[in-house]
C-alpha cells in the first residue's frame, strides 16, 4: 500500500483527495521582494509563495490527523522545490485561528524530516505586528542564496518595523 | 511616453508582497472552500507546474 495519495498535477496546482474525502490543493504564486541595493523601484527579486488549501468533506466532523495526507503534501512541496533549485520559496503561517506558531513549527519539522540530504536552509521570521510567520526556503547551493535571504529580511523590516 | 523600466510587474503596484500573499491565500482558501480551484481566483499570478 502506498504511503501517498494519488495526485493529479495540473497547470496551476496539484490536487489529491484523502480517505476522508477531504480535497487538498497545492499551488505556487509569484511575488516580488524588495532589496536595499535596488537601482530603481522595479528592481525586484522574484520569490515563490508555496501554499496549500483544503476543502473538508464533512466540515462539522472532528478533524483526525492523517499521516498519509501530511506525507503527500510534503512530497509535493519537495517535488516543486527540487524542480526549481535556483528559486526561493516563501511559506506563510497566518493567525486566522491563533495557531500560526504551531503551523510554523510543524512546517519546519516537515522540511527537516524531508530534507535527509541536508540540502535546504530555512529562515523564519515572526511578524508580531501582523500576527503571521514567514519562512524562506532555499537550497544551500542556490547561487543567489545571500541575495534572497537579504531581500527577505529587508522587505519584512521595511513593511513591519 | 517611452518606458525603460525593467522587470515591471503587477506586484510592484501592490506594495507589500507579504500582505499580498496573505490576502491572496485568504481568497484561495475561500475559493477552495466553495469547491473551486486556486487558479479560479483572478489577479494572482500562478507559477506553471507543467
Amino acid at each position: 500500500m502506498s504511503n501517498y495519495y494519488n495526485t493529479t498535477r495540473r497547470l496551476n496546482e496539484f490536487e489529491f483527495v484523502n480517505n476522508e474525502g477531504d480535497r487538498y490543493l497545492v499551488y505556487i504564486g509569484e511575488y516580488f521582494l524588495e532589496h536595499e541595493r535596488a537601482t530603481d523601484e522595479n528592481d525586484l527579486i522574484k520569490v515563490n509563495h508555496i501554499g496549500f488549501s483544503c476543502r473538508r468533506l464533512a466540515i462539522k466532523k472532528r478533524y483526525l490527523f492523517d499521516h498519509k495526507s501530511q506525507a503527500t503534501i510534503k512530497a509535493i512541496f519537495l517535488t516543486l522545490i527540487n524542480e526549481r533549485p535556483n528559486d526561493a520559496f516563501v511559506y506563510l503561517c497566518d493567525n486566522s485561528d491563533k495557531r500560526e506558531r504551531n503551523r510554523r513549527i510543524t512546517f519546519g519539522r516537515w522540511i527537516k524530516e524531508s530534507d535527509q540530504e541536508r540540502q535546504f536552509s530555512t529562515y523564519n521570521m515572526h511578524i508580531k505586528v501582523a500576527q503571521f510567520d514567514a519562512t524562506l526556503i532555499l537550497r544551500d547551493n542556490n547561487p543567489l542564496y545571500h541575495r534572497y535571504k537579504s531581500a527577505f529580511e529587508f522587505t519584512i523590516h521595511k513593511y513591519y518595523t | 511616453m517611452n518606458s525603460t523600466k525593467k522587470n515591471t510587474s503587477p506586484q510592484k503596484k501592490q506594495g507589500n508582497p507579504f500582505a499580498q500573499m496573505l490576502e491572496d491565500k485568504a481568497k484561495i482558501d475561500r475559493a477552495v472552500a466553495q469547491g473551486k480551484l486556486p487558479s479560479s481566483v483572478e489577479g494572482i499570478k500562478f507559477v506553471k507546474l507543467l
